[in-house]
Protein backbone atom coordinates (compact mmCIF):
# COMPACT_ATOMS: atom_id res chain seq x y z
CA UNK A 1 0.00 0.00 0.00
CA UNK A 2 1.66 3.11 -1.22
CA UNK A 3 1.77 5.41 1.95
CA UNK A 4 2.15 8.89 0.11
CA UNK A 5 -1.37 7.94 -1.70
CA UNK A 6 -3.87 10.70 -2.24
CA UNK A 7 -7.01 10.61 -0.16
CA UNK A 8 -10.41 12.79 -0.34
CA UNK A 9 -12.36 12.37 3.51
CA UNK A 10 -15.47 13.56 3.12
CA UNK A 11 -17.58 14.32 6.04
CA UNK A 12 -20.30 17.45 7.03
CA UNK A 13 -19.13 17.78 10.31
CA UNK A 14 -15.45 19.67 10.48
CA UNK A 15 -14.67 17.23 13.92
CA UNK A 16 -15.31 13.97 12.11
CA UNK A 17 -13.03 15.19 9.47
CA UNK A 18 -10.26 15.80 11.66
CA UNK A 19 -10.60 12.43 13.62
CA UNK A 20 -10.19 10.23 10.51
CA UNK A 21 -7.52 12.60 8.92
CA UNK A 22 -5.38 12.17 12.43
CA UNK A 23 -6.24 8.28 12.18
CA UNK A 24 -4.83 7.65 8.76
CA UNK A 25 -1.96 9.65 9.94
CA UNK A 26 -1.35 7.18 12.32
CA UNK A 27 -1.22 4.63 9.97
CA UNK A 28 1.24 6.73 7.77
CA UNK A 29 -1.20 8.27 4.87
CA UNK A 30 -0.57 11.98 5.59
CA UNK A 31 -1.93 13.45 1.79
CA UNK A 32 -5.00 14.29 2.86
CA UNK A 33 -7.70 16.42 1.28
CA UNK A 34 -10.85 17.70 2.80
CA UNK A 35 -14.16 18.66 1.31
CA UNK A 36 -17.43 19.14 3.70
CA UNK A 37 -20.07 17.05 0.87
CA UNK A 38 -20.17 15.57 -2.30
CA UNK A 39 -20.90 19.02 -4.25
CA UNK A 40 -17.67 20.41 -2.66
CA UNK A 41 -16.06 17.23 -3.19
CA UNK A 42 -17.11 16.22 -6.96
CA UNK A 43 -14.77 19.09 -8.87
CA UNK A 44 -11.66 18.06 -6.88
CA UNK A 45 -12.11 14.35 -7.56
CA UNK A 46 -12.95 15.76 -11.06
CA UNK A 47 -9.93 17.66 -11.00
CA UNK A 48 -8.33 13.83 -10.34
CA UNK A 49 -5.38 12.74 -8.50
CA UNK A 50 -7.15 10.88 -5.95
CA UNK A 51 -6.23 7.13 -4.96
CA UNK A 52 -9.11 5.96 -2.29
CA UNK A 53 -11.64 8.46 -1.04
CA UNK A 54 -13.33 8.62 2.84
CA UNK A 55 -16.70 9.24 3.10
CA UNK A 56 -19.83 9.94 5.32
CA UNK A 57 -23.16 9.03 3.86
CA UNK A 58 -25.60 11.56 5.46
CA UNK A 59 -24.40 15.26 4.37
CA UNK A 60 -26.23 18.45 3.15
CA UNK A 61 -25.97 18.98 -0.18
CA UNK A 62 -24.80 16.01 -2.32
CA UNK A 63 -25.12 12.72 0.02
CA UNK A 64 -22.06 10.23 0.33
CA UNK A 65 -24.53 7.65 -1.84
CA UNK A 66 -25.02 9.78 -4.56
CA UNK A 67 -21.65 11.44 -4.59
CA UNK A 68 -20.41 6.82 -4.72
CA UNK A 69 -22.76 6.59 -7.65
CA UNK A 70 -21.34 9.88 -9.34
CA UNK A 71 -17.44 8.31 -9.07
CA UNK A 72 -19.06 5.04 -10.41
CA UNK A 73 -20.50 6.17 -13.05
CA UNK A 74 -17.82 8.60 -14.47
CA UNK A 75 -15.36 7.25 -17.21
CA UNK A 76 -12.47 9.03 -15.22
CA UNK A 77 -12.44 8.09 -11.73
CA UNK A 78 -14.74 5.32 -11.61
CA UNK A 79 -12.46 2.73 -10.63
CA UNK A 80 -11.30 5.10 -7.12
CA UNK A 81 -11.85 3.03 -4.07
CA UNK A 82 -14.19 4.09 -1.88
CA UNK A 83 -15.05 3.56 1.83
CA UNK A 84 -18.15 4.55 3.18
CA UNK A 85 -18.10 5.80 6.89
CA UNK A 86 -21.41 6.08 8.19
CA UNK A 87 -23.92 6.10 11.38
CA UNK A 88 -26.71 4.77 8.94
CA UNK A 89 -26.64 1.05 10.51
CA UNK A 90 -29.50 -0.62 8.67
CA UNK A 91 -29.47 -3.47 6.48
CA UNK A 92 -31.55 -1.74 3.75
CA UNK A 93 -28.47 1.22 4.11
CA UNK A 94 -25.48 -1.69 3.60
CA UNK A 95 -27.23 -3.70 0.98
CA UNK A 96 -27.65 0.12 -0.73
CA UNK A 97 -24.16 0.60 -0.70
CA UNK A 98 -23.02 -2.81 -1.83
CA UNK A 99 -25.17 -1.81 -4.82
CA UNK A 100 -23.81 1.22 -5.55
CA UNK A 101 -20.46 -0.46 -6.02
CA UNK A 102 -19.01 0.61 -2.32
CA UNK A 103 -15.60 -0.53 -1.52
CA UNK A 104 -16.04 -1.07 2.39
CA UNK A 105 -18.34 -0.37 5.05
CA UNK A 106 -17.77 1.40 8.47
CA UNK A 107 -20.67 2.22 10.75
CA UNK A 108 -20.03 4.96 13.73
CA UNK A 109 -18.70 5.38 15.86
CA UNK A 110 -15.76 2.99 14.77
CA UNK A 111 -12.27 2.74 16.33
CA UNK A 112 -9.13 3.13 14.84
CA UNK A 113 -8.45 -0.63 14.39
CA UNK A 114 -11.27 -1.09 12.01
CA UNK A 115 -10.22 1.66 10.13
CA UNK A 116 -6.85 -0.23 9.45
CA UNK A 117 -8.34 -3.76 9.11
CA UNK A 118 -10.91 -2.09 6.33
CA UNK A 119 -7.64 -0.08 4.41
CA UNK A 120 -5.86 -3.52 4.64
CA UNK A 121 -8.64 -4.92 3.03
CA UNK A 122 -9.52 -2.94 0.22
CA UNK A 123 -6.16 -2.85 -1.16
CA UNK A 124 -5.38 -6.44 -0.77
CA UNK A 125 -8.38 -6.82 -2.90
CA UNK A 126 -7.24 -4.31 -5.36
CA UNK A 127 -3.68 -5.75 -5.50
CA UNK A 128 -5.33 -9.54 -6.19
CA UNK A 129 -7.54 -8.16 -9.11
CA UNK A 130 -4.32 -6.01 -10.57
CA UNK B 1 -93.44 10.53 30.24
CA UNK B 2 -89.83 11.59 29.01
CA UNK B 3 -89.49 14.41 26.27
CA UNK B 4 -89.22 12.78 23.07
CA UNK B 5 -92.46 10.92 23.95
CA UNK B 6 -94.27 14.48 24.91
CA UNK B 7 -92.48 15.77 21.64
CA UNK B 8 -93.88 12.58 19.44
CA UNK B 9 -97.51 12.88 21.28
CA UNK B 10 -97.69 16.56 20.48
CA UNK B 11 -96.15 16.11 16.49
CA UNK B 12 -99.23 13.01 16.89
CA UNK B 13 -101.75 15.90 17.33
CA UNK B 14 -100.27 18.63 15.01
CA UNK B 15 -100.18 15.68 12.35
CA UNK B 16 -104.12 14.49 13.39
CA UNK B 17 -105.32 18.42 12.64
CA UNK B 18 -103.66 18.77 9.20
CA UNK B 19 -105.45 15.45 8.07
CA UNK B 20 -108.59 17.01 9.25
CA UNK B 21 -108.11 20.43 8.13
CA UNK B 22 -106.66 18.47 4.53
CA UNK B 23 -110.05 16.28 4.75
CA UNK B 24 -112.08 19.52 5.44
CA UNK B 25 -110.47 21.23 2.27
CA UNK B 26 -109.11 24.34 4.79
CA UNK B 27 -106.03 24.74 2.46
CA UNK B 28 -105.40 27.96 4.47
CA UNK B 29 -105.16 26.02 7.86
CA UNK B 30 -103.38 22.91 6.05
CA UNK B 31 -100.72 25.07 4.89
CA UNK B 32 -100.13 27.10 8.18
CA UNK B 33 -99.65 24.20 10.30
CA UNK B 34 -97.70 21.92 7.72
CA UNK B 35 -95.01 25.43 7.99
CA UNK B 36 -95.10 25.32 12.11
CA UNK B 37 -94.55 21.63 11.73
CA UNK B 38 -90.50 22.15 9.78
CA UNK B 39 -90.05 25.32 11.41
CA UNK B 40 -90.38 23.62 14.72
CA UNK B 41 -88.13 20.82 13.00
CA UNK B 42 -85.42 23.41 11.99
CA UNK B 43 -84.84 25.07 15.14
CA UNK B 44 -84.65 21.70 16.96
CA UNK B 45 -81.19 20.93 14.91
CA UNK B 46 -80.09 24.59 15.25
CA UNK B 47 -80.38 24.22 19.52
CA UNK B 48 -78.57 21.34 19.20
CA UNK B 49 -75.65 22.18 17.27
CA UNK B 50 -75.41 25.44 19.67
CA UNK B 51 -75.32 22.96 22.55
CA UNK B 52 -72.71 21.02 21.15
CA UNK B 53 -70.71 24.29 20.44
CA UNK B 54 -71.07 25.89 23.72
CA UNK B 55 -70.02 22.67 25.24
CA UNK B 56 -67.22 21.86 23.23
CA UNK B 57 -66.25 25.75 24.34
CA UNK B 58 -66.48 24.62 27.45
CA UNK B 59 -64.17 21.48 27.28
CA UNK B 60 -61.20 23.22 25.98
CA UNK B 61 -61.87 25.97 28.23
CA UNK B 62 -61.99 24.05 31.36
CA UNK B 63 -58.11 22.12 30.22
CA UNK B 64 -56.94 25.58 29.41
CA UNK B 65 -55.46 23.90 25.86
CA UNK B 66 -55.57 26.88 24.03
CA UNK B 67 -53.25 28.71 26.12
CA UNK B 68 -50.81 26.13 26.93
CA UNK B 69 -50.48 25.03 23.45
CA UNK B 70 -50.13 28.83 22.61
CA UNK B 71 -46.93 28.77 25.22
CA UNK B 72 -46.15 25.81 23.78
CA UNK B 73 -45.95 26.72 20.24
CA UNK B 74 -45.01 30.44 20.72
CA UNK B 75 -42.44 30.57 23.44
CA UNK B 76 -41.22 26.70 24.50
CA UNK B 77 -40.68 24.88 21.14
CA UNK B 78 -38.48 28.13 19.53
CA UNK B 79 -36.80 27.70 23.32
CA UNK B 80 -36.28 24.43 22.92
CA UNK B 81 -34.88 24.89 19.30
CA UNK B 82 -32.56 27.40 20.56
CA UNK B 83 -31.11 25.20 23.30
CA UNK B 84 -30.64 22.79 20.60
CA UNK B 85 -28.45 24.70 18.87
CA UNK B 86 -26.30 25.81 21.98
CA UNK B 87 -25.99 22.08 22.46
CA UNK B 88 -24.81 21.65 19.37
CA UNK B 89 -22.17 24.76 19.34
CA UNK B 90 -21.17 23.58 22.70
CA UNK B 91 -20.56 20.05 21.89
CA UNK B 92 -18.33 20.99 18.30
CA UNK B 93 -16.30 23.80 20.24
CA UNK B 94 -15.19 20.91 22.67
CA UNK B 95 -14.21 18.54 20.05
CA UNK B 96 -12.10 20.61 18.05
CA UNK B 97 -10.97 21.38 22.07
CA UNK B 98 -9.73 17.97 22.82
CA UNK B 99 -8.17 17.61 19.15
CA UNK B 100 -6.28 20.38 19.87
CA UNK B 101 -4.86 19.08 22.98
CA UNK B 102 -4.29 15.92 21.51
CA UNK B 103 -2.27 17.34 19.01
CA UNK B 104 -0.29 19.26 21.63
CA UNK B 105 0.06 15.70 23.47
CA UNK B 106 1.44 14.35 20.52
CA UNK B 107 4.27 17.03 19.99
CA UNK B 108 5.19 16.23 24.06
CA UNK B 109 5.82 12.27 22.72
CA UNK B 110 8.20 13.77 19.81
CA UNK B 111 10.33 15.31 22.66
CA UNK B 112 10.31 12.39 25.13
CA UNK B 113 11.31 10.52 21.91
CA UNK B 114 14.66 12.84 21.38
CA UNK B 115 15.60 12.29 24.87
CA UNK B 116 15.54 8.10 24.31
CA UNK B 117 18.06 9.12 21.79
CA UNK B 118 19.70 11.13 23.65
CA UNK B 119 19.88 8.54 26.33
CA UNK B 120 21.13 5.92 23.34
CA UNK B 121 24.29 8.30 22.92
CA UNK B 122 25.14 8.51 26.33
CA UNK B 123 25.08 4.76 26.36
CA UNK B 124 27.78 4.79 23.74
CA UNK B 125 29.83 7.68 25.31
CA UNK B 126 29.48 5.36 28.88
CA UNK B 127 31.28 2.89 26.88
CA UNK B 128 33.85 4.74 25.66
CA UNK B 129 34.15 5.87 29.56
CA UNK B 130 33.69 9.74 28.92
CA UNK B 131 31.94 10.31 31.85
CA UNK B 132 32.32 14.24 32.00
CA UNK B 133 30.02 14.69 28.74
CA UNK B 134 28.03 11.46 29.77
CA UNK B 135 26.72 13.75 33.19
CA UNK B 136 26.11 16.64 30.88
CA UNK B 137 24.49 15.00 28.50
CA UNK B 138 22.40 13.35 31.38
CA UNK B 139 21.74 16.64 32.91
CA UNK B 140 19.89 17.53 29.42
CA UNK B 141 17.70 14.72 29.15
CA UNK B 142 16.54 15.35 32.83
CA UNK B 143 15.75 18.85 31.88
CA UNK B 144 14.25 17.31 28.57
CA UNK B 145 11.80 15.02 30.66
CA UNK B 146 10.95 17.06 33.12
CA UNK B 147 9.67 19.88 30.78
CA UNK B 148 7.87 17.16 28.99
CA UNK B 149 5.99 15.40 31.96
CA UNK B 150 5.46 18.98 32.96
CA UNK B 151 3.64 19.35 29.23
CA UNK B 152 2.22 16.46 29.49
CA UNK B 153 0.53 16.76 32.40
CA UNK B 154 -1.21 20.25 32.04
CA UNK B 155 -2.69 19.13 28.88
CA UNK B 156 -4.03 15.75 30.07
CA UNK B 157 -6.04 17.99 32.98
CA UNK B 158 -7.11 20.39 29.99
CA UNK B 159 -8.46 17.16 28.15
CA UNK B 160 -10.20 16.14 31.37
CA UNK B 161 -11.34 20.03 31.87
CA UNK B 162 -13.35 20.25 28.18
CA UNK B 163 -15.31 17.20 28.68
CA UNK B 164 -17.34 19.58 31.37
CA UNK B 165 -19.57 20.45 27.82
CA UNK B 166 -21.18 16.78 29.08
CA UNK B 167 -22.80 18.52 31.82
CA UNK B 168 -24.17 21.31 30.05
CA UNK B 169 -25.14 19.60 26.77
CA UNK B 170 -26.80 16.84 29.43
CA UNK B 171 -28.90 19.50 30.93
CA UNK B 172 -30.40 21.31 28.27
CA UNK B 173 -31.05 18.28 27.18
CA UNK B 174 -32.82 16.94 29.72
CA UNK B 175 -34.92 20.08 29.59
CA UNK B 176 -35.63 19.67 26.07
CA UNK B 177 -37.07 16.29 26.90
CA UNK B 178 -39.28 17.84 29.43
CA UNK B 179 -40.86 20.04 26.97
CA UNK B 180 -41.14 17.51 24.64
CA UNK B 181 -43.33 15.35 26.99
CA UNK B 182 -45.38 18.04 28.05
CA UNK B 183 -46.39 18.72 24.02
CA UNK B 184 -47.11 15.26 23.99
CA UNK B 185 -49.80 15.32 27.08
CA UNK B 186 -51.01 18.69 26.00
CA UNK B 187 -51.28 17.06 22.49
CA UNK B 188 -52.90 13.54 23.76
CA UNK B 189 -55.65 15.93 26.00
CA UNK B 190 -56.58 17.89 22.78
CA UNK B 191 -57.14 14.54 21.12
CA UNK B 192 -59.33 13.17 23.55
CA UNK B 193 -61.41 16.35 24.24
CA UNK B 194 -62.20 16.68 19.87
CA UNK B 195 -63.69 13.32 20.50
CA UNK B 196 -61.40 11.91 17.79
CA UNK B 197 -60.10 9.22 20.12
CA UNK B 198 -56.56 7.46 19.49
CA UNK B 199 -55.93 6.13 16.37
CA UNK B 200 -53.75 2.82 16.49
CA UNK B 201 -50.56 4.03 17.82
CA UNK B 202 -48.03 4.59 15.41
CA UNK B 203 -44.89 2.00 15.27
CA UNK B 204 -42.24 5.03 14.85
CA UNK B 205 -43.01 8.12 16.97
CA UNK B 206 -41.03 10.42 14.05
CA UNK B 207 -42.18 8.31 10.86
CA UNK B 208 -38.96 9.19 8.65
CA UNK B 209 -39.72 11.31 5.62
CA UNK B 210 -39.32 9.62 1.96
CA UNK B 211 -36.33 9.06 1.20
CA UNK B 212 -34.80 10.45 4.59
CA UNK B 213 -32.07 8.13 6.13
CA UNK B 214 -32.66 6.54 9.70
CA UNK B 215 -29.86 8.31 11.22
CA UNK B 216 -27.58 6.98 14.08
CA UNK B 217 -29.17 3.77 15.51
CA UNK B 218 -30.48 4.52 18.97
CA UNK B 219 -30.84 1.86 21.29
CA UNK B 220 -34.13 0.69 21.79
CA UNK B 221 -35.36 3.15 19.25
CA UNK B 222 -36.69 1.50 15.90
CA UNK B 223 -35.33 -1.51 13.92
CA UNK B 224 -32.41 -3.39 15.26
CA UNK B 225 -29.54 -1.71 13.66
CA UNK B 226 -26.30 -3.80 12.74
CA UNK B 227 -22.84 -3.24 14.30
CA UNK B 228 -19.77 -4.01 12.15
CA UNK B 229 -20.00 -7.71 12.78
CA UNK B 230 -23.00 -7.49 10.94
CA UNK B 231 -22.39 -5.15 8.35
CA UNK B 232 -18.88 -7.13 7.32
CA UNK B 233 -20.79 -10.72 7.42
CA UNK B 234 -23.85 -8.67 5.03
CA UNK B 235 -21.17 -7.64 2.58
CA UNK B 236 -19.02 -10.88 2.80
CA UNK B 237 -22.65 -12.63 1.83
CA UNK B 238 -22.63 -9.84 -0.89
CA UNK B 239 -19.25 -11.19 -2.29
CA UNK B 240 -17.43 -8.02 -0.65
Amino acid sequence: MDKNMRILVVDDFSTMRRIVKNLLADLGFTNVAEADDGNTAWPMLEAGGFDFVVTDWNMPGMTGIDLLRKIRADARIGKTPVLMVTAEAQRDQIIEAAQAGVNGYIIKPFTAQTLKEKLDKIFQRIEETA
Amino acid sequence: MNATAAHRKEVAETLRGLIAALEAGDDGRFEAGLDALLRAREEGLFANVARLTRELHKAVLELRLDERLAQVAGDEIPDARHRLDYVMQVTEKAAHRTLDLVDQARTVTVGMQAAVERLDEAGALLREADHASVAVMLGEVRETLSDQSGHLRSTLSELAQAQEYQDIAGQIIKRVITLVRNVETALLELLRASGAGLQQRSERPIQALNGELPGPAVPGNGPAAASQEDADDLLASLGF
